[in-house]
C-alpha cells in the first residue's frame, strides 16, 4: 500500500488540537480559526466522525468522540478503562453517595480522568469525611490509576464497611478491564 | 496490499486508532505494519501529528502526546456538566431514584458491565416501552414513571411509544417486533414469562436495538443491555422474618403471594418460605396466588376467615395490592381495631391506610415503580455510547407501623409517616415522581403523546 499524499494530515492535526481545547466548535469556526477551507474542514470532520474520533453534540457542534478520549487515556496507559470507568465511578457514587474520581500520575502531578460528585458535594469544596483510596494496578502489578472515594461526614463503622466492600468490587472490575478489556472501545472503527 | 493507495488523512486516523489499540504506545515497526504505510509517509504523518502535540516519537517508538491528554479534561467537563444537570446534585425537581446499596454489598466479585449496543451517537432517540400488563395500580405507576422520565429527558428523546400486552406473551412478542420494525433505537421491556418474549428480545438485540428489562426479566440466556429491578428476595425475606418474630416463632399463617407467572412473585415467595422453614412452629394454613389483585385477596381471605377464623395468627402478602383486600376481608368479617392479625405487604396507599386505621401491625418493603425512571436513564446512557451495569437494583425502605418493630427488623420509616392520607387509595408509594404525584390526576407531556395524556390511560397502539 502507498500513501498518496500527507498534506491533509497537518489540517487534521490542527483540527484535533483545536478540539482538545475543550468547548464544542462548529466546523465553520474551526475552518476559519485554523485557516482551512470549509470543504476541507467538512471532509476531515466527516472522516474523523466515522472513526469516532470526533462526535457531534445535540446542537451539531464538534466535540471529542470516544476515540479521542480513549487516545487521551492512552497517554497514561489506561485506554481500556475508557468506558468501564465511567460506568463504575457513577455506580460507586450512586451506591455510596460519595464523590468518586479516577486519577493518573503525570510526572509529579495527578490528572483527574473522571469525577462524579456526591449529592452533598459543592464545587471546589473539600471532602466532608474520610477519603478512601485504592490503587488500580495493571497486569504487571504497577499502579495504573487511583480510585478515590471522598465520603460524607459522620461515617459510621457499618457504612464505612459497606463503602469498603463496594470499593473493592469497583477496583476488581477496573483491574479486570485493564487486564482483559477489548482492544478497541466499542463502536470505534478500526 | 500491493497497488492500493490510501489518503494520508486516513493513514493518520488509522495511526491514532492503532495507538488506542496498543494502549497509548508502540514500536514504529508495529504501528507501520498495523496501518500499512510506507516508511517515509509514516514518518511524515508522525511529524505532522507530533507538531500538534498529539503524538510523541521517542527513538523507535510512537506514543500519545500531551495534547491528546487534553481530550480527557474536555470529556470530563462534558460528563460533569451532564451530571450536574441530571445527577444527584441537580437543582431541578427531577432527581435520579436511589439504588440499593444493601443488595450490592451482599454481592461478591466484580460488577458486570454491558458494552453500549451502538457506536456513540448524539441527537435524539426513538424509544419503545413494551409493558406486560395494566392489571393493577403498581403497573400504572410504572408506566407513569417511564413517561415522567421521558418528559424530563425529552432533549434526548425523539419519540416514546408505549404498548401494553395485557399479560399475553404472544401479543408482547408482536408488540416488540412491531416497534423494532418501526425503527426504535432502544426498548424498555417489562417481560411476560415465556419463550415468545425472550425470542423477540433476542431478535431485537441481534438487530442492534438496545433492550433494558424492567421489573420482570426473561431467561438468563437471553441477551439484554441491563435489567433494572428491585430486591425481591429482600422483600420476601424481611417481611417473613418480621412476621415470624412478631408471632414469637409460633402460629398459623396464610400466604397470599402475587402472580405465579411473574418472576418477582416467585422470588419473594421462595425467600419467605426459606425464612418460615427456620421457624418450625409456624404453620401455613393456606397459600394461594392472588395475581396482585385486591379483589382476589379479599375473596380468598373471606373464605379463609370462614374456614379458620381466629386460628389465623398472621397474613403474609408480598404486596399491599392484595394485602389491602385481605385487611378489607377482616373488616368485612367484623374484626375490630387491634383484632386483625399482623399483615405484610406495602406499595399501595390503601394498604397503609387500612392497617393504620384498624391498628393492625404491618411491615412492608415497597417495590419501587421508580425503576421505570431508572430504566429509561440506563437505556439512554447505553444509546449514547456509555457502558452500563448489567443489573441495577433499586433501593427499598422497610416500613413498619409504629410500635411493631421486631428484634431483627427495624423500620427505615414508620408507616404513619409514609402513608398519604391526602392522596387516593390507589396511589403507589416510592414512585420517584415527587410528593405531589397523584395517579388520578397524572398529566404529562413527552415526545410521542398528545394532549398530555398518559399511555396508562390511552395506549398509543394505533400510532406506530
Amino acid at each position: 500500500m502507498s500513501v498518496t499524499q500527507t498534506k491533509g494530515v497537518g489540517g487534521l492535526a490542527r483540527m484535533l488540537r483545536r478540539l482538545s481545547d475543550g468547548p464544542a466548535s462548529s466546523v465553520a469556526d474551526i475552518a476559519s480559526a485554523e485557516g482551512l477551507s470549509r470543504s476541507t474542514a467538512y471532509r476531515l470532520a466527516k472522516r474523523l466522525q466515522i472513526a469516532q474520533i470526533v462526535a457531534r453534540d445535540p446542537s451539531g457542534k464538534l466535540i471529542a468522540g470516544p476515540g479521542a478520549v480513549a487516545l487521551g487515556y492512552g497517554r497514561f496507559g489506561v485506554t481500556r478503562l475508557h468506558g468501564p470507568a465511567e460506568a463504575i465511578l457513577r455506580w460507586l457514587r450512586d451506591h455510596c453517595d460519595a464523590t468518586t474520581s479516577l486519577t493518573c500520575a503525570d510526572g509529579t502531578q495527578r490528572v483527574t480522568l473522571l469525577c462524579f460528585s456526591a449529592s452533598w458535594a459543592r464545587p471546589g469544596a473539600a471532602a466532608r469525611g474520610a477519603t478512601i483510596t485504592h490503587e488500580i494496578r495493571n497486569p504487571s502489578g504497577r499502579e495504573a490509576a487511583r480510585l478515590e472515594i471522598a465520603c460524607g461526614a459522620n461515617l459510621g463503622k457499618a457504612r464505612r464497611a459497606e463503602i469498603d466492600a463496594l470499593a473493592q468490587r469497583a477496583k476488581a472490575t477496573l483491574e479486570h478491564h485493564l487486564r482483559e478489556g477489548p482492544e478497541f472501545p466499542p463502536g470505534i472503527a478500526t | 496490499m500491493p497497488g492500493s493507495q490510501r489518503n494520508g488523512v486516513d493513514a493518520a486516523i488509522a495511526l491514532l486508532l492503532a495507538l488506542v489499540a496498543h494502549n497509548g504506545e508502540a514500536k514504529v515497526s508495529i504501528l507501520r505494519r498495523d496501518i500499512g504505510a510506507p516508511r517515509a509517509s509514516f514518518h511524515r504523518i508522525v511529524r505532522a501529528l507530533a507538531t500538534a502535540g498529539l503524538v510523541e516519537a521517542p527513538r523507535g517508538r510512537v506514543r500519545v502526546g500531551p495534547r491528546a491528554a487534553a481530550f480527557i479534561s474536555a470529556h470530563a467537563d462534558a460528563v460533569r456538566r451532564d451530571d450536574d444537570l441530571r445527577g444527584p446534585r441537580s437543582l431541578k425537581p427531577y432527581g435520579p431514584p436511589p439504588v440499593s446499596r444493601t443488595a450490592e454489598v451482599a454481592e461478591r466479585g466484580r460488577i458486570v458491565l454491558s458494552r453500549p449496543m451502538a457506536a456513540c451517537r448524539s441527537g435524539c432517540f426513538r424509544i419503545g416501552f413494551s409493558n406486560a400488563s395494566m392489571s393493577n395500580p403498581w403497573r400504572v405507576a410504572l408506566v407513569h414513571g417511564v413517561e415522567y422520565a421521558a418528559s424530563h429527558l425529552r432533549d434526548r428523546i425523539e419519540r416514546l411509544t408505549v404498548l401494553h400486552a395485557e399479560d399475553e406473551a404472544v401479543r408482547q412478542q408482536a408488540d416488540i417486533q412491531r416497534m423494532v420494525a418501526s425503527g426504535v433505537d432502544g426498548l424498555i421491556v417489562s417481560a411476560i414469562a415465556g419463550k415468545a418474549t425472550g425470542e423477540a428480545i433476542r431478535d431485537a438485540m441481534a438487530r442492534g436495538v438496545a433492550v433494558v428489562l424492567v421489573d420482570r426479566g426473561v431467561e438468563a440466556s437471553v441477551p439484554r443491555t441491563s435489567f433494572v429491578t428491585g430486591d425481591d428476595a429482600a422483600i420476601g425475606r424481611l417481611t417473613a422474618l418480621w412476621l415470624a418474630e412478631r408471632l414469637a416463632g409460633a402460629g398459623s399463617i396464610v400466604l397470599l403471594p402475587g402472580d405465579g407467572a411473574a418472576e418477582p412473585a416467585r422470588v419473594r415467595l421462595a425467600a419467605a418460605r426459606a425464612v418460615f422453614e427456620r421457624f418450625p412452629r409456624i404453620e401455613a394454613l393456606a397459600e394461594e396466588w392472588t395475581g396482585w389483585r385486591r379483589e382476589a385477596g379479599r375473596s380468598i381471605m373471606r373464605k379463609a376467615i370462614a374456614r379458620f377464623g381466629a386460628a389465623i395468627a398472621g397474613v403474609w402478602c408480598d404486596s399491599g395490592l392484595q394485602g389491602a383486600g385481605s385487611l378489607q376481608a377482616f373488616l368485612d368479617a367484623g374484626y375490630r381495631p387491634s383484632e386483625i392479625p399482623p399483615h405484610t405487604g406495602g406499595d399501595l396507599n390503601l394498604a397503609y391506610k387500612l392497617a393504620i386505621r384498624s391498628r393492625t401491625p404491618l411491615a412492608a418493603v415497597d417495590y419501587p415503580p421508580s425503576m421505570g425512571i431508572k430504566a429509561l436513564e440506563v437505556l439512554l446512557t447505553s444509546l449514547q455510547g456509555g457502558w452500563t451495569p448489567s443489573s441495577v437494583r433499586m433501593e427499598s425502605s422497610v416500613i413498619i407501623t409504629q410500635g411493631a418493630a421486631t428484634a431483627s427488623v427495624a423500620p427505615d420509616l414508620w408507616a404513619e409517616d409514609h402513608v398519604r392520607w391526602d392522596l387516593p387509595d390507589d396511589l403507589i408509594l416510592a414512585s420517584g415522581m415527587g410528593a405531589s404525584y397523584n395517579p388520578r390526576r397524572f398529566r404529562i407531556h413527552y415526545p410521542g403523546n398528545v394532549y398530555n395524556r398518559s399511555a396508562a390511560r390511552s395506549p398509543s397502539r394505533a400510532s406506530i
